[in-house]
């Protein structure tokens, strides 16, 4: 197997007293297009940046193309393109200005395929960025991160200021990018629905803690939830050793969520469970949500 | 309560460390024993107020603090608590000089305190605007300081209470107003069109282009040094209301005073620019390739050939001051002047380099305390030893404190580097950008 471009173990990050993530142990390998999701504080920008370089472990280590993040060779990180979530464009440059600039830095740089998306994109490359909306900034970033052909391919909320027509422009563009086996993508987003559409790999990231790590399909058949009457609830919990949710609906039902465990098999979970439950399998946002809940 | 003591740590902060340098620099004249008059401390007053009113003038136009339903109840608690603090420190500094307030002609000052204060409210607010709108506003505000300069000794005296009361209500009408006027000047200039045809805006981004793309991504974006002629219109700005608050008053013999304030403006402008620069290095960090050590010296090599710029136009101003009140300079002289400006500004870049990368508030104070200190004895230091008889002549003792003030330098570096190996760009940030979440 090809060794993975990211590996982290163990992994806890802390801003003074306040514990941001801990024991956090993932990797991304050439192919994967991984979804990062979570809340709002979850630690999705912290955990990037980690995995990137730019801010130090307190604990466990992060490796990215096999040496330690914090020391990253030049080499590896002329194979990674960034998007953070807040652009760190220059105002006073012209959009194809700051293109030019940060093509310097990049031997490998597409010219031709920078051209390309900015025509693409109906980006005003030959107007200065202070002048840009929210949304041609951010696609800016994202061409800057791009025209190099990154082989890890890492976007913090990429999406969350581009309107429906540059959303599916952009997702095309990771598609493409996802189609290529060599290359990696890491992506945060609240848009649940791009991540499914996109990603092969989903991490849940809940208080600092990867809550679930794995393909999209075995997260969709690892959640259920199973409507019971009021009187049978503790029967079925009982039987399901991961309850993340539980809820009354009305006076006589009653809903659970469950996460089967990595040894637990739900092969005949229906009968276990009793005529009495009924098991609905959840699409991505509903699992977000009850994971969350 | 806490939204009060952060509104007060945001007036202060940057204000504090210049009121904190002019007053030094007074305190260090007066102990060299030049001229102990009560000028010196009203100057340092005018100087503290004014800087304070010209960041309050910037803070009433941010959107968050007009939003706060009590927003107005807070700005004025926070000025009546700063103009308190600022009425204690002059009656100290006069009671511990042993002298009495306006006892004759307040006429100067309070012109002066005007002039000083019409022309800050414009740089303020021209601050945020584009560069041909704020080389207009600066250009503007030269011109008016000059006609006010002018007019004013043939006014009679009441006048001057005029001017004050009329800078009162401007002033007043600035808060009530907010961005407002800000928003008038940026429309005013129609700054906000494309800009890709300006004769300025090519002079500027062709000048930052001009340097290494490293240099570029460091000095491109915010700060005073976002663009060249940020760095000189400040820079000339800050020279002309130094001289004329301390030079003016007393022509001929204050042209250390200037000199010296002038060098601890160059000292705080590089550790104000320094103190960024950690944050603005974080795009360098994938894109340089460099390591964490490397990317430092980046940044020092980019701060040293800002402050040799920043040196000459400084150095260029005290030789001016000189030339105009008939100075006779040597050659030597002023290059070791040069020097001296140099040597100054050194300090302060490797404080604004560390400061960022401590992460604790007990690190940072004395830090920064320790930092704005040195802003004003360095370049006094330095000042001192090349125009020794300025300063009694004290030359073995100034000698030894630059001796001082160099291990200091070399001692800070190291401080710094070791520091940048371990920096987390998460926390360093621009001041714009969101915290991480």
């Amino acid at each position: 197997m090809n060794d993975p471009y990211v590996s982290v173990k163990g992994l806890a990050k802390s801003f003074g007293e306040k514990r941001v993530l801990a024991g956090i142990d993932a990797t991304v390998r050439a192919g994967d297009v991984v979804g990062l999701l979570g809340l709002n504080g979850a630690g999705k920008t912290t955990l990037l940046e980690i995995l990137l370089g730019l801010s130090p472990p307190s604990a466990g280590s992060a490796l990215l193309f096999g040496n330690p993040a914090v020391a990253a060779t030049a080499t590896a990180k002329a194979r990674i393109g960034f998007v953070p979530q807040n652009d760190e464009l220059i105002g006073l440059f012209t959009g194809n200005q700051y293109l030019d600039l940060i093509a310097t830095f990049y031997p490998d740089w597409d010219a031709r395929f920078a051209e390309k998306l900015v025509a693409e994109w109906g980006i005003e490359a030959r107007k200065i960025i202070l002048g840009y909306s929210v949304g041609q900034r951010q696609k800016l970033s994202i061409i800057a991160a791009l025209a190099h052909k990154p082989d890890l391919l890492v976007l913090d909320e990429p999406v969350a200021s581009l309107d429906p027509l540059a959303r599916r422009q952009f997702l095309q563009q990771i598609v493409e990018a996802a189609t290529d086996e060599r290359r990696a993508v890491v992506f945060s987003s609240h848009i649940v629905s791009d991540v499914e559409r996109l990603a092969n790999v989903i991490w849940v990231l809940k208080q600092g803690q990867l809550l679930w790590q794995g393909d999209l399909d075995t997260l969709k058949e690892s959640v259920i939830r199973v409507h019971t009457r009021a009187d049978a609830a503790p029967t079925v919990r009982a039987r399901l050793r991961r309850v993340v949710a539980e809820r009354s609906v009305d006076l006589s039902g009653h809903k659970l969520v469950a996460l089967r465990a990595p040894d637990e098999d739900w092969s005949d979970l229906e009968q276990q469970l009793g005529a009495g439950a009924q098991i609905e399998r959840l699409g991505l946002e509903d699992i977000f949500v009850e994971l969350h809940s | 309560m806490r939204t009060l003591a952060r509104l007060l740590w945001q007036l202060l902060h940057w204000p504090g460390v210049f009121a904190l340098f002019i007053l030094g620099a007074m305190f260090l004249v007066q102990a060299n024993g030049s001229d102990p008059s009560r000028d010196n401390v009203i100057n340092a007053l005018v100087c503290s107020l004014v800087l304070i009113g010209g960041r309050v003038l910037a803070i009433t136009g941010l959107r968050n603090l007009r939003l706060l339903p009590n927003g107005h109840q807070l700005l004025v608690r926070a000025l009546a608590i700063l103009t308190l603090c600022a009425a204690l420190m002059l009656g100290g500094l006069a009671a511990w000089i042993g002298m009495g307030y306006f006892t004759d002609e307040p006429r100067a000052n309070i012109a002066l305190a005007f002039v000083a204060l019409s022309g800050l409210s414009f740089l303020f607010f021209a601050r945020d605007l584009h560069g041909r709108a704020q080389l207009y506003a600066v250009l503007g505000m030269l011109s008016m300081t000059a006609m006010i300069l002018a007019a004013l000794p043939r006014l009679p005296e009441a006048w001057s209470w005029f001017a004050m009361a009329g800078c009162v209500v401007l002033w007043a009408l600035a808060l009530r107003t907010g961005d407002r006027p800000r928003a008038r000047l940026a429309a005013a200039f129609d700054v906000h069109d494309d800009r890709e045809s300006t004769w300025l805006a090519r002079l500027q981004t062709g000048a930052l282009l001009a340097r290494a793309p490293a240099a570029t991504i460091l000095n491109a974006n915010r700060g005073m040094f976002a663009r060249p002629t940020d760095a000189v219109a400040v820079t000339l700005t800050w020279a002309v209301v130094i001289y004329f608050i301390a030079g003016l008053q007393r022509p001929g013999d204050s042209i250390v005073d200037a000199t010296t304030l002038i060098a601890c403006a160059a000292a705080a402008l590089m550790l104000g620019q320094s103190w960024v620069t950690p944050a603005r290095a974080r795009p360098l960090w994938l894109l340089s390739g460099a390591s964490r050590a490397g990317i430092f010296k980046l940044a020092e090599k980019m701060l040293i050939v800002n402050l040799i710029l920043l040196g000459v136009i400084a150095w260029l101003a005290a030789s001016g001051l000189a030339w105009l009140h008939d100075i006779p300079v040597g050659g030597g002289e002023t290059l070791l002047t040069l020097a001296g400006l140099l040597a100054g500004g050194l300090a302060p870049i490797y404080f604004g380099l560390l400061l960022p990368t401590l992460n604790h508030a007990w690190q940072r104070i004395p830090v920064a305390t320790l930092a704005a200190i040195t802003v004003v004895l360095g370049p006094a230091i330095w000042i001192g030893l090349v125009i020794p008889d300025a300063v009694d002549g004290a030359e073995f003792t100034h000698s030894a404190l630059a001796l001082v003030l160099v291990v200091s330098c070399l001692l800070l570096r190291a401080i710094a580097i070791q520091r940048w190996k371990s920096i987390d760009w998460t926390r360093v940030r621009n001041e714009s950008a969101l915290p991480p979440h």
